[in-house]
């Protein structure tokens, strides 16, 4: 009896251990089965990887390529075990259990993208842009998915808005911290409810995700920002970034930005990657774009080098300008510039207040008198970019405008041309005197160029400014690249490590060159930016350049701001001015009514002084975006310093000015969540939507396979 | 009493799997909205602002929505500010012709519930306008929003 007894007890408790046991690890094997099989699209894809630009070949360890298929709705997916047999082949356009793919009559064929279409709405006023863009998101398959996209918007956009559209239905996003966004984003995710999240890789570059689309379905996204203009050479520009070139990163960097085909995810390595459509493909995504332009004073003249464009003039100081439907393909900048009358443009304050207190920004333009003082001799360092992203157009504009330089330099100068793809070299050991021998081999050298290898930007820049300086002359480093790099801070933290007496200039060359990169060091090295487009002439690109290095620059600025009580003006450093390039500097005042504001700076050994008066009760004007530029410079002012400041309280600062002004930055995100719709089953497949690669760069010397 | 200790037994290792099952009280999470009402009685309501927290329980605002006539269907602006001390303000207004009377929802906040207790939303309104600027008397109603 006693036994029996034992034995059933034995048996019971058995049973419960193993009831015990299943309890604790059948959903976790649940979960982890469902993870392997719907996160299979988002595993690397185990192919050969060939890096066109290191020209090396991995072998993967495993060569099988993870099937692409989903459980239905109301189906439990238990998967205990890897199957050993050969991959299921599938077709790589269908990440659900199916696609709506359209294969077009000619040698492109259509892929579905879950990205249908841009739009692209933007009113200037005075040199303040206030952009919406609206991504349509849709679901062309048959299962239900996770859109991902990265793309690019202006550097110094300060992104104040996000909303989201479920029909008829429009929620607002809110800004969070970056982990807890994306915490929210993932448990939002997980139970079904449709949300979707935006965060900043770079200062230009942004991540989009939207969960949950079932198929059929479409969820729109506006995202609202607000930035200043250039003023460029008499002329005010505005760029929209339709597209994120391929970025190159040095080896054993992973917070980089990849570059891989469509299909491809995960085969960079890289903490944000950018898949690209094949040469062969083509997506249906579109971009329209309108823009109206209150310039405040007669516009003389409009022009659009980048697109085809249609333009309406209401009124002699007001222009409304729409993207050609003949030109959609969002493949490079958008940039549309405009000349405003009058033979010099004054210097010009603009003011806003609200509860918060007093902001405004100033565009100070440099003296006529600028114009009338020659240079002295100069030290001209042209550092060409020749990786693989810029063989071909690219290349040859960038040798274009060197060849213009050389030609420019007068006897007194010194000149030398630094090549970097891989490695950097050099025309010769030391500075060579601009004579017509010197500069005929400068021009030899030039020729024999061309574009190939990898982007080592950091050998380019160690061989620009290591080497010893020549007091009597002004040393002038200009960089000619598109700026296709993954490691942008560590660029830029070089940059201010090596500056010393140099003076950078950096051309940004090619359709879609990275900004962020070319501004802030040309920013960091005291000097200024240039863009030449594929369809500019860029003799004349650096002919401009030669016009602003022709004349001294107003060096060494302060600012008396009066009774304006100004405080926290970025940037802190107030850049010197060149002929044709004002500044722009924003802060925030106490002041009222009418005040004087003092410019001082230096020409040579001279002083000089600008007077402005500026009335600070303007009531007829209301400038709503100047609080968004002036935190948006603030942030672009602490995120500089934390590129060579190890001072770990930056990151929180930065944190704090986004979140007070609800901004976007790198550490917080805008979330929103419709927590009333719940779809049913998982959460389905991510996909990325791919893009093209910019126009005139060449997709085998930049994309990974 | 061998079968009455077999079935307690039983029920123990059941209850324990069960129970070991359960989701972590301090990680459970889950969203719902929660709808604003202002009644501004036979006035129309042209603008208003209120304070929206919760008494009880963990929240995190998610999401704000618009309300339900097209006075106020577009979704109001927060302050940033105070969303940084767990409230948040919100306000809108319009300047339309066609405004609404009595009550109405003006706005539908999305929000993130963690952990097991149950929240209790408060709302303060602390302005409700007419169209030419004076205020008005009205109160603000919380009612949760049901799941579609």
């Amino acid at each position: 009896m006693k036994v029996q007894t034992k034995t059933v007890l034995t048996i019971v408790v058995a049973l419960a251990v193993i009831a015990l046991l299943a309890g604790l690890l059948l959903p976790a094997c649940t979960r982890r089965a469902r993870r392997s099989v719907l996160y299979s699209e988002a595993e690397p894809f185990p192919g050969p990887l060939y890096d066109p630009v290191l020209g090396t070949t991995e072998s993967p360890d495993d060569e099988e390529a993870p099937p692409h298929s989903m459980p239905a709705h109301d189906e439990e997916l238990w998967v205990i075990a890897r199957p050993e047999g050969p991959p299921v082949e599938v077709d790589e356009d269908a990440p659900g259990t199916g696609a709506l793919i359209a294969v077009l009559p000619g040698t492109e064929k259509e892929v579905p993208v879950p990205l249908k279409h841009t739009d692209v709405k933007g009113t200037i006023s005075a040199y303040v842009a206030a952009v919406t863009v609206t991504q349509q998101f849709h679901n062309p398959y048959d299962g239900k998915i996770e859109a991902k996209y990265v793309f690019p918007l202006p550097q110094n956009a300060g992104i104040n808005e996000f909303i989201m559209r479920v029909g008829e239905r429009t929620i607002r996003g809110i800004i969070r911290e970056r982990e807890e966004a994306e915490r929210i984003y993932e448990e939002a995710r997980e139970r079904g409810h449709v949300a979707s999240l935006l965060t900043q890789e770079r200062p230009n570059i942004f991540t989009q995700k939207v969960a949950n689309i079932e198929p059929g379905k479409a969820i729109d996204i506006n995202i609202t920002y607000f930035h200043t203009l250039a003023y460029v050479d008499g002329w005010y520009e505005f760029v929209f970034p339709m597209v994120v070139g391929p970025r190159f990163n040095p080896p054993g960097f992973t917070d980089g930005v990849g570059a891989v085909a469509r299909g491809r995810h995960g085969l960079s390595g890289q903490g944000t990657e950018v898949q690209y459509l094949r040469p062969n493909e083509r997506s249906g995504h579109d971009i329209s774009l309108t823009l109206d332009i209150d310039a405040g004073v007669p516009i003389e003249e409009l022009a659009c080098a980048s697109h085809v464009v249609k333009t309406e003039r209401p009124a002699p100081g007001k222009a409304t300008v729409t993207l050609s439907p003949l030109d959609t393909v969002p493949n490079k900048d958008f940039v549309l510039r405009y000349k405003v009358a009058g033979k010099t443009v004054k210097s010009n304050l603009l003011v806003h207040r609200d509860e918060r207190g007093g902001f405004f920004t100033l565009m100070l333009y440099p003296p006529e008198s600028l114009n009338m003082i020659r240079r002295s001799p100069m030290e001209m360092v042209f550092v060409l970019d020749c990786s693989g992203s810029m063989s071909g157009r690219p290349i040859e504009q960038a040798k274009k405008a060197v060849e213009r330089a050389l030609r420019q330099l007068e006897p007194d100068d010194t000149f030398q041309i630094i090549r970097f793809s891989n490695n950097a070299s050099q025309l010769g050991r030391a500075p060579i005197a601009a004579g017509a021998d010197n500069v005929r081999k400068g021009l030899d050298y030039l020729s024999s160029l061309h574009g190939q290898g990898g982007t080592m930007m950091i050998r380019g820049i160690r061989a620009a400014l290591d080497f010893p300086h020549d007091p009597r002359r002004l040393r002038v480093v200009s960089f000619l690249t598109d700026g296709y790099i993954g490691n942008d801070r560590q660029i830029i933290g070089e940059v201010h490590k090596r500056l010393g007496a140099s003076r950078i200039f950096s051309f940004g060359v090619g359709s879609s060159p990275n900004r962020y990169l070319l501004d802030r060091m040309a920013k960091l090295g005291r000097g200024a930016v240039a863009y030449v487009g594929l369809d500019m002439n860029a003799g004349e690109v650096m002919d401009r350049f030669f016009d602003h290095v022709s004349h001294p620059a107003m060096a060494d600025i302060e600012v008396d701001w009066g009774d304006m009580g100004a405080a926290d003006v970025y940037p802190r450093r107030i850049p010197d001015l060149f002929v044709g390039r004002p500044v722009i500097l924003t802060g925030r005042f106490t002041g009222a009514g009418k005040t004087a504001v003092r410019v001082r700076g230096k020409v040579g050994d001279e002083r000089r002084d600008i007077v402005l008066t500026v009335n600070l009760d303007d009531p007829t004007v209301k400038h709503v975006g100047i609080p968004v530029v002036w935190a948006r410079m603030k942030i672009a002012d602490l995120n500089d310093r934390s590129t060579h400041d190890s001072n770990r309280k930056l990151p929180e600062q930065i944190k704090q000015v986004a979140l007070e002004y609800g901004l976007m930055s790198a550490y917080t995100a805008f979330v929103a969540v419709d927590s009333l719709s719940r779809t049913s089953g998982d959460y389905g497949t991510t996909v990325d939507v791919a893009v093209p690669v910019p126009d005139g760069v060449r997709y085998d010397t930049t994309v990974r396979e | 009493m061998k079968t009455l200790r077999t079935f307690l037994l039983l029920a123990l290792a059941l209850t324990v799997c069960a129970w070991s099952q359960q989701p972590d009280a301090a990680t459970a999470v889950r969203f719902e909205a929660v709808d604003i009402y202002v009644d501004s009685g036979d006035r129309p309501l042209a603008a208003y602002q209120f304070e929206f927290a919760a008494e009880t329980g963990a929240i995190t605002i998610v999401g704000i929505e618009g309300g339900d006539h097209a006075a106020f269907k577009e979704p109001p602006y927060y302050d940033p500010v105070a969303l940084m001390n767990h409230r948040v303000i919100i306000a809108a207004f319009s300047t339309g012709p066609d405004l609404p009377k009595g009550r109405s929802r003006v706005a539908r906040i999305h929000v993130r519930v963690s952990g097991d207790i149950e929240p209790e939303y408060i709302v303060k309104l602390e302005v409700a306008a007419s169209a030419d600027g004076e205020r008005i008397p009205a109160k603000a109603l919380v009612s949760r929003g049901e799941e579609q």
